[in-house]
């Protein structure tokens, strides 16, 4: 007789299995991880997952995840108006802000061009940028979406509606990582890599 | 675990797996789909990303191990080609995409059809070199539909067997051309007489002669959604690419 998980059990498994990169046995670890947890422990996880849907909203104006109206980079004054980053997701954005080398403030399309899974242009918030861009008089706009093929063509396409608008429009560098050897880099990265060379 | 393999392939589509892993799904030459795990792939540092971008053309090496021999894994990979223009232009991408999922769809696992990755490489060829979308959509779903022995029948009426002359009308439900007052059938699709001669020519021409072929845009735009209509109908599926051709071009 095949032995069954108490309901309660078995609705947290199907749960766990909704996430991505979660199969069935990491579901049941995860559980019964919980399971034997104390209880504050899955109290204290439950009312973080409940706060979070609850007070993370998209700032309304770089469309980055925050919990106020305009996120603690739109409302910092001392950052440069003028210059915009350009990037797919609040967790590039992240990335991007914790070098502490940009001092402008960004732009989240929520996604990249993806014919594939069915996301056009409408479906990002292209308008909200050209909009912003018109309108806080823009001198250069980074564009830092991912450096493949649903990422170049993005920031193809944003060149072309924003280059219209006599804007600049720069890509980040494409080449060797930092540490990275060139024999082992492959020949895609390596061509780009000698495209985009800078004098020393 | 099975000896290492190699072969010719075309990635057709990835999916993220965990923080530096992916599931790859490539066309190959030997081994018609092939689904296989490129663990680390996006890892900047040594992880290749590149090599498993989409449509990228290269050679991989794999084995197959787990239970029934289920789980492909790739141990190392080159690039022949990357497609490098197609990334410059969102048509391109569209289109591209729209190969990548129908080609997915028609290919199974361990069915190698090397004429149909040939056609996709020519057709991603032409898409880098920088030939208009459509003509080469419209040569790739006519080309296809012949390799899978689902060609729309051209040379007569589907309904009363006389010969088309002049405008014809394209009808999924019938197999073909039917003449315009025998249509009987909803999805048809108009095709002017310049249209189906046109079509009726390339359908017996070679692959490799393919390129010379070239309708004036318009022509070949009617064509390809003729085409497209009628593949949709006989393959069952709607590529999700389609709606995003000619949007923002």
């Amino acid at each position: 007789m095949t032995m069954r998980y108490p309901p309660s059990l078995a609705l947290l498994i199907e749960e766990l299995k909704r996430l991505p990169g979660i199969g069935q046995v990491n579901a049941q670890r995860l559980a019964f991880h919980l399971l034997d947890a104390p209880p504050e422990r899955a109290e204290a996880l439950s009312r973080a997952l409940v706060e979070m849907k609850s007070r993370i909203r998209k700032c309304a104006e770089c469309f980055s995840i925050c919990e106020e109206e305009r996120c603690r980079v739109c409302q910092d004054p001392g950052r440069a108006r003028d210059f915009l980053c350009v990037v797919g997701s609040s967790r590039d954005m992240i990335a991007l802000e914790n070098t502490g080398q940009f001092r402008g403030l960004y732009h989240v399309l929520g996604g990249v061009l993806s014919p594939m899974r069915g996301i056009g242009p409408e479906e990002l918030t292209i308008s909200q940028l050209i909009a912003r861009v018109e309108s806080m008089g823009v001198k250069e706009v980074i564009v830092a979406t991912n450096l493949d093929v649903e990422g170049e063509a993005t920031s193809s396409y944003l060149a072309g509606i924003l280059r219209e608008r006599g804007v600049k429009i720069t890509r980040i560098a494409r080449g060797i990582p930092i540490g990275g050897n060139i024999e082992n880099a492959d020949q895609v990265t390596l061509g780009m890599a000698l495209d985009g060379r800078v004098e020393v | 675990m099975s000896a290492p393999q190699q072969t010719e392939a075309i990635v057709l589509s990835h999916i993220d797996v965990g923080e530096e892993d992916r599931i790859v799904t490539f066309l190959t030459r030997d081994h018609g789909l092939l689904r296989a795990a490129a663990g680390g792939a996006k890892r900047l540092r040594g992880g290749r990303p590149a090599v498993f971008d989409l449509f990228v053309h290269g050679i991989i090496h794999f084995h197959v191990s787990g239970k029934e021999g289920k789980l492909t894994r790739i141990r190392s990979a080159e690039v022949i080609h990357p497609f490098l223009n197609i990334r410059a232009d969102y048509g391109r991408l569209c289109a591209a995409s729209y190969l990548a999922e129908v080609t997915a769809h028609c290919v199974q696992e361990a069915d190698p059809v090397p004429s149909i990755f040939d056609l996709i490489l020519f057709c991603m060829g032409q898409l880098e070199s920088g030939a208009e979308v459509y003509r080469i959509l419209f040569l790739y779903v006519m080309r296809l539909l012949k390799e899978l022995g689902m060609a729309p029948e051209l040379s007569h009426c589907m309904v009363c067997r006389g010969p088309i002359e002049g405008e014809a009308l394209l009808s999924p439900m019938d197999g073909g051309a039917v003449h315009p007052a025998c249509a009987r059938s909803a999805g048809v699709q108009v095709l002017q007489a310049g249209d189906m001669a046109f079509l009726a020519f390339a359908a017996k021409r070679r692959i490799e002669s393919l390129s010379n072929l070239k309708p004036d845009p318009e022509s070949a735009e009617r064509l390809f959604q003729a085409l497209h209509t009628f593949a949709v109908h006989h393959l069952g599926f709607e590529p999700r690419s389609f709606k995003m051709l000619g949007k923002g071009t």
